[in-house]
């Protein structure tokens, strides 16, 4: 019964000795191309985030962004209050404000 | 045509060259993803993503290997992602079946019969192929390329980034594992009868 086992098995194993290659269907490149077109506009109409140049753009952006709006938060400020304070000091100046308030 | 010729008239999106392409390795990749997939629908289907593919990153090709080398990486690539989305949908629905929601999944084990097998073999080649199912993925890959596309072991070495040592390892390992499975397979058709 060994023997028998073993001869099925070789038997088996020899099965694929000599294949022919299995051909693609009938009208392949037909079926292709309808479903090609159909891919390819997809893709042509979305961004991918997963491609890296979709990826880096967008952070590019953002850290634009991010760099700007601090920029904007920051430095203006300060140029905004010296300003007033020079405002401020001119006032005083033209009013003649500074004066000692005892003298009142 | 030389490939070369093909390859730079493909990166500029030459509608004849993909007809030529198409031509030239239609046969190829089917029967490559046939024989991975063993279903006649889906192989058509994963060889249509394959061309699809090929059109998109035609450009990244650097040409480091040959043409058919680079087409069998992503036939096989593709097929492999695909088993492995059936798996991982397979164990969704039998989860889904679990607490009752999943859909009646039809018990579609199918014998596959390869179109190439002479007919005296047909019976030997439904049950080898069964058997090919159940072989660690490398193993399965080298031998289906070797068997039934007929590669060299230095061909299949180019295409899975190994040495032809370890391609042979592959085989070895493969044949082995095969007649486990056969042997099993034969002694428990022998206590049925």
């Amino acid at each position: 019964m060994i023997n028998d086992i073993n001869n099925k098995i070789e038997e088996t194993l020899s099965s694929l000795d000599n294949i022919g290659q299995a051909n693609a269907p009938n009208f392949f490149e037909t079926r292709l191309r309808a479903k090609m077109e159909k891919t390819l506009l997809i893709h042509k109409n979305s961004y991918n985030l997963k491609k890296p140049i979709w990826a880096v753009a967008l952070l590019t952006t953002l850290l634009f962004f991010n760099v700007y709006a601090i920029k904007l938060t920051s430095k203006p400020v300060n140029k905004q209050n010296i300003q007033n304070q020079t405002n401020i000091q001119g006032f005083i100046i033209d009013y003649q404000l500074n004066t000692n308030s005892s003298q009142y | 045509m030389t490939e070369n010729q093909l390859i730079a008239a493909l990166k500029q999106r030459n509608e004849q060259a993909f007809t030529l392409l198409v031509s030239n390795y239609q046969n190829m990749v089917f029967n490559t993803i046939l024989a991975i997939v063993q279903h006649f629908h889906d192989a058509e289907d994963l060889a249509q993503d394959v061309f699809i593919q090929v059109y998109e990153s035609i450009d990244g090709f650097r040409q480091e290997s040959k043409l058919s080398t680079w087409i069998y990486k992503i036939s096989i690539t593709k097929s492999l992602d695909f088993e492995r989305a059936k798996k991982a949908k397979k164990r969704i629905n039998l989860l889904k079946n679990l607490i009752g929601i999943g859909e009646k999944e039809e018990n579609n084990i199918v014998e596959f019969h390869h179109p190439g097998i002479a007919l005296d073999k047909k019976e030997e080649a439904i049950i080898l192929f069964k058997a090919i199912k159940q072989l660690p993925q490398n193993q399965r890959i080298a031998f289906v390329l070797i068997k039934t596309e007929g590669l060299s072991y230095n061909a299949v070495s180019q295409i899975l980034n190994i040495s032809e040592k370890a391609v042979e390892g592959l085989m070895h390992r493969a044949k082995e594992n095969l007649r486990k499975i056969l042997s099993n397979y034969y002694i428990n058709a022998n206590n049925k009868q």
